[in-house]
């Protein structure tokens, strides 16, 4: 069906935003056939954005843990993560339907940095929603935004996090529909958001293919993290057609009870938030449980309709890393590699290391979705 | 048509039951029952919280229903919340029992008309409401002209819960158009607050919803819940 993957999907949302998501999938189909907007994207992503970006292979760590580890280098990305293919392409997308103002989510900051930036270049007002909590634990991600001439509104709703702020971004786009684009930054919301999201970003996948495609041969295992599953998706949908096994790996945060993780596909089931039938953490009554990450990025209760799909299809293995071994990883990459991974990327090289023994002998490319900077203060602030 | 709004059990299940007697005394027609969820995204800041408060209350699917099934009086029924809520319950279940509870539709905010299919092909059988807004296209209308259940839900501002009632020329234009053609009664709702939005809302639509402005009314006491009923409920 029409804007589901398998049963997952669909457009669950206020009827007042159904005109602007049928107005962004015809400029979507009129963008993926207009050569010249592909071409300026295209040049964006390259001589503005940094692409394409390179694999690094991981020789320390590689030789400590008896693997073969592969970087795909999205931290080298403008403005320190994946986040930026999205925005860019999103934000011509704008431009191409006539909106002046985009507004958009941010968990880590990442994505709002990366919409900032997109909006500074081409000229959009901006809009920036992040939950307060999430304010307080990427302080610099705020001030980046701010310096970028965005507009930061803080988020004091609910659990303070990345489900409130896409909440907020949610009400003030049904409030100002004609004028706004909603710059979703993962491959959640409504059709044709996941769509749109993992077009722009299945450039990671598309790279990393080729670079092993000119030496001959294929990874072993793909690993990325999972939050709403953007980086994932983009990787993925390199080598969803090679036997290569595909592995997302969500936030285990401090356990498994309720509160403590972020686990959507790991111990969810199917459910309805933020516009789509996907996995969902809840209650029995249906109401949204509290998620817990030490990553603000994957801090999220839902996940990307895809994603629900290739873990029922059994095509990708959804697995989990906790919070302490993201944070060893993030050590660890910095001390043998001289590379500070962000916190979320963390969680795909933690279960790596925490799995060494699997993937002995291995050929592993990680997607390094963004750097760490970001989280200083989080690891070396004492919080845990 | 005139219809009340009100988050079920809020702020307790005595104050609420009191709250559908005296809508039903001021001349009402029919009640809008809130089952919260916790993620509202179609509602402003003042039901955000009462939604909240209900849930931490205890309030569910399961105790909205109890309280639906004890009801006596005369007041037409429906039930107002989101897909999730429904979905957790199970769709073919939900469906079956407020059908038995004597509940006569669903209004569910974050299922546009488009969706329907998907709870009905699900098992959900009662009627779902169907919306219009002041987005609405042609095409749009021209489904709506064939509904032939329940009535149409004209949300009348764009934005969330608690908004202003302004209705601008185009949007008039939508509701009329809609008052003429369709099947069913023409319904508008949001920010619909006092007498003269209420008597300007039956002269453009064949009746209205007051939501925020119910609870908020509720929230500081029945009695000026009840002065205010009378008020409105009487146009």
């Amino acid at each position: 069906m029409k804007g589901f993957y398998g049963k997952y999907g669909g457009r669950f949302i206020p009827e007042t935003l159904i005109p602007a998501v049928e107005e962004l999938e015809e400029a979507f189909e009129a963008f993926k056939k207009d050569e010249y907007a592909q071409k300026e994207l295209d040049e964006l992503l390259e001589s503005y954005a940094g692409r394409p970006t390179p694999i690094t292979y991981a020789k320390r760590m590689s030789e400590a843990y008896g693997f073969e580890l592969y970087l795909k280098r999205e931290d080298l990305l403008h403005t320190g993560a994946h986040k930026i293919n999205n925005t860019l392409g999103q934000a011509m997308l704008t431009k191409f339907m006539g909106k002046k103002r985009i507004i958009a989510e941010t968990g880590a900051g990442q994505h709002g940095v990366a919409t900032a930036t997109a909006a500074a270049l081409l000229g959009l007002e901006c809009v920036i929603y992040m939950g307060a909590v999430d304010v307080e634990r990427q302080a610099p991600n705020v001030k980046r935004m701010k310096l970028l001439g965005a507009e930061v509104r803080i988020v004091d709703e609910g659990s303070r996090t990345l489900k409130d702020a896409i909440n907020a971004a949610l009400k003030d786009w049904v409030t100002n529909v004609k004028t706004t684009h909603y710059l979703i930054g993962s491959v959640v919301g409504p059709h044709p958001f996941p769509e749109v999201v993992a077009y722009f970003q299945s450039v990671i996948g598309r790279e990393a293919r080729e670079y092993f495609e000119e030496r001959g041969f294929y990874p072993d295992a793909v690993v990325a993290c999972v939050g709403g599953g953007s980086n994932a998706i983009g990787i993925f949908r390199g080598f969803v057609d090679l036997d290569v096994e595909l592995i997302g790996v969500e936030a285990g945060g401090t356990g498994d009870d309720p509160g403590e993780h972020a686990r959507t596909l790991g111990l969810g089931k199917p459910g309805i938030l933020h516009g789509a039938f996907s996995y969902l953490l809840y209650d029995e009554n249906g109401q949204v449980l509290p998620v817990h990450s030490v990553s603000a990025g994957l801090d999220y209760p839902g996940v990307g309709p895809e994603h629900a799909y290739l873990k029922d299809t059994g095509r990708v293995e959804y697995t989990y890393c906790r919070d302490e071994d993201a944070l060893s990883a993030f050590m660890e990459l910095s001390r043998l590699e001289g590379i500070i991974p962000a916190l979320e990327s963390s969680h795909a090289l933690g279960f790596l290391l925490k799995n060494r023994e699997r993937f002995e002998g291995k050929k592993v490319l990680v997607n390094l979705s963004g750097r760490g900077d970001k989280d200083l203060g989080i690891v070396l602030g004492g919080e845990l | 048509m005139k219809g009340l709004y009100l988050v079920a059990g809020y702020p307790d299940f005595e104050t609420f039951s009191h709250a559908v007697e005296i809508a039903e005394a001021s001349g009402f027609d029919f009640i809008e029952v809130g089952i919260p969820f916790s993620d509202p995204v179609a509602d402003g800041p003042f039901l955000t919280k009462a939604a909240q408060e209900a849930i931490k209350n205890g309030v569910s699917f399961e105790r909205a229903l109890e309280w639906l099934r004890s009801y006596k009086g005369s007041l037409k029924l429906y039930v107002m919340t989101y897909a999730n809520v429904l979905w957790a319950v199970g769709l073919g279940r939900a469906s079956r029992e407020l059908e038995e509870a004597g509940v006569e539709g669903v209004i569910v905010a974050d299922l546009p008309n488009s969706e329907h299919s998907f709870f009905k092909s699900n098992g959900f059988l009662l009627p779902l409401i169907s919306f219009a807004t002041p987005e609405s296209r042609e095409s749009d209308m021209e489904m709506l002209k064939e509904i032939n259940e329940g009535f149409i839900y004209f949300v009348s501002v764009r934005g969330t819960t608690g908004g202003r009632f302004n209705p601008d020329e185009e949007t008039k234009e939508k509701i009329f158009y809609l008052k003429n053609h369709c099947k069913v009664p023409v319904v508008l709702g949001f920010g619909i607050s006092t007498k003269e939005d209420a008597e300007q809302a039956l002269q453009l639509a064949h009746g209205f919803v007051i939501g925020t402005e119910a609870v908020k009314r509720l929230s500081s006491g029945i009695k000026d819940f009840e002065s205010w009923c009378f008020e409105v409920g009487k146009v």
